[in-house]
């Protein structure tokens, strides 16, 4: 009895100095030896879509391998806009909710649509061409919010320029629409475009045939929608012509990808 | 009892022993990640090769040079050219809308489209037309990626399926003397019903010709 209570304790507080050892230094060294923030960031895997919202493909490639992410400072989590808060699939019409600006990223191309559109490889036709991300905190959309009220009164748009969207690469501003922002990459052969969505469209930093670097700012995270009401969102599109014409693919693997790379941390993977 | 104590004091010890490793381990091994090392099933540089398509540029040069100096000086063609220089040779055969667009179209007559805006980019080029609900956008190239499946070699002409895009757009990928081009209206009111349809995609298909690079330089 005394022998087994003194390998019990033995073994247990081994086991919580090790444990305090590893909680003490949640980091490690990368092989550029940058630290590296380990745990803080999950998503769910490639086309595991909210239930009821469609059906998702477990598309892993990294089509934008150079890829940065399109917010620097920020976070920025892959949400559904449809059908998360705030979204018109959703029961609660709160889109600051603080849920839609915590992890795990979650895939949403592929989610389901109403018109018929086509991608790369989606089950279905009637799909989000591209994947929703979220940026900042529930405050920055509260302010958002506060501003978008202002600027439908006479306010300056510029009001709203609380979160800068970045160029993910070098390349030209090929187009510039009511709510659209085209990119097409310098030397990337295979990508035809990244399609921004959304942005403040009355105080981007580029004009029609810009060239870009990567890491520039083309212009802040906003709802704009050719006057058709939207949540606060990067909607980001990745087209490319694959097999004879123009598709659709999923941008979310890249987008996990730059997340990482952009703020040095490691993602987990749930499931 | 005293027995029974015993096993019980024993089995817990076991479990502890057994969770607090499994705890050791799980946590020592995450820590050890390295931010290079790609999640577990994440494929990168997996993409489909990129491959050249092969462009007929007799064919092209035959259709283009029916536009004579003079008729295109009348067509009053002016592309507002972003880094495209005079003389500059584009990867692919130049597919413009004429000026006079109004002649022989119904649905998309209303629009009052701009003059061309166009720039080249890595492996062709994008024009734009501009109107306030619809714009048209046409990318074009030279090259695409092509899947392990995909034994496509003859390069022939072709209309591609038409699909809506967000916002209320459309689009339909050609191919025209080998190379791709990607046409596509885009919806600046998508609050408009029926803002775009496939009739209008195809008048604008059916109005593209092609042009000399020469153009360019005008």
């Amino acid at each position: 009895m005394n022998l087994k209570k003194v390998v019990a304790a033995v073994v247990t507080t081994l086991a919580l100095n090790l444990l305090a050892a590893c909680s003490s230094d949640n980091t490690d060294t990368a092989s550029n030896n940058n630290p590296v923030t380990v745990g803080e960031c999950t998503f769910l895997s490639a086309g595991n879509l909210l239930p009821n919202s469609g059906i998702g493909v477990n598309d892993t490639t990294i089509w934008a391998p150079g890829m940065i992410s399109p917010f620097n400072a920020d976070i920025a989590y892959a949400k559904s806009q449809v059908y998360n808060p705030g979204g018109s699939n959703s029961n609660n019409s709160d889109q600051c909710a603080s849920s839609n600006f915590a992890y795990p990223h979650r895939d949403t191309f592929c989610e389901l649509r109403f018109s018929d559109r086509d991608s790369y490889n989606c089950p279905s036709r009637r799909i989000h061409q591209g994947i929703d991300i979220n940026a900042g905190t529930p405050e920055d959309c509260r302010l958002l919010k506060h501003a978008s009220g202002l600027i439908a009164k006479g306010a300056s748009p510029s009001l709203a320029d609380i979160i800068p969207v970045l160029a993910v690469t070098d390349g030209i501003i090929s187009y510039i629409g009511s709510y659209t922002v085209d990119l097409s990459p310098s030397s990337d052969q295979a990508l035809s475009k990244f399609r921004y969505l959304h942005l403040n469209m009355r105080t981007l930093k580029v004009q029609f045939g810009d060239a870009v670097k990567q890491g520039d700012v083309i212009g802040y995270y906003y709802n704009d929608f050719g006057g058709t009401s939207t949540t606060f969102h990067l909607h980001l599109e990745l087209i490319a012509f694959i097999d004879g014409r123009a598709q659709y693919v999923s941008p979310y693997a890249s987008f996990i990808r730059s997340e990482e790379l952009s703020k040095n941390m490691l993602c987990q993977e749930l499931g | 009892m005293q027995q029974c104590v015993s096993a019980l004091s024993g089995l817990r010890i076991k479990s502890l022993f057994i969770g607090l490793t499994l705890s050791f381990l799980t946590c020592c091994a995450a820590s050890n990640a390295s931010i290079n090392q790609t999640q577990n099933n994440q494929s990168e540089n997996n993409r489909p090769k990129v491959v050249q398509r092969t462009i007929d540029w007799p064919a092209a040069q035959k259709l283009a040079n029916r536009h004579s100096d003079i008729d295109i000086a009348q067509n009053k063609l002016s592309p507002v050219r972003k880094s495209v220089t005079a003389g500059t040779k584009l990867a692919v055969p130049l597919m413009l809308l004429p000026a006079s667009y109004t002649s022989s179209v119904t649905l998309l007559s209303a629009f009052r489209f701009s003059s061309p805006l166009l720039l080249q980019t890595a492996t062709g080029y994008t024009v734009v037309y501009k109107s306030s609900q619809v714009d048209v956008v046409v990318d074009a190239s030279n090259a695409m990626m092509q899947t392990a499946g995909n034994r496509e070699t003859v390069q022939q002409d072709f209309d591609g399926q038409y699909q809506h895009i967000e916002g209320g757009g459309g689009e339909k990928t050609i191919g025209r003397f080998g190379a791709l081009y990607s046409v596509q209206l885009m919806c600046n009111k998508p609050a408009i019903p029926q803002c775009v349809t496939e009739a209008m995609l195809d008048e604008v298909i059916n109005g593209l010709d092609v042009y000399p690079a020469s153009v360019l330089s005008r």
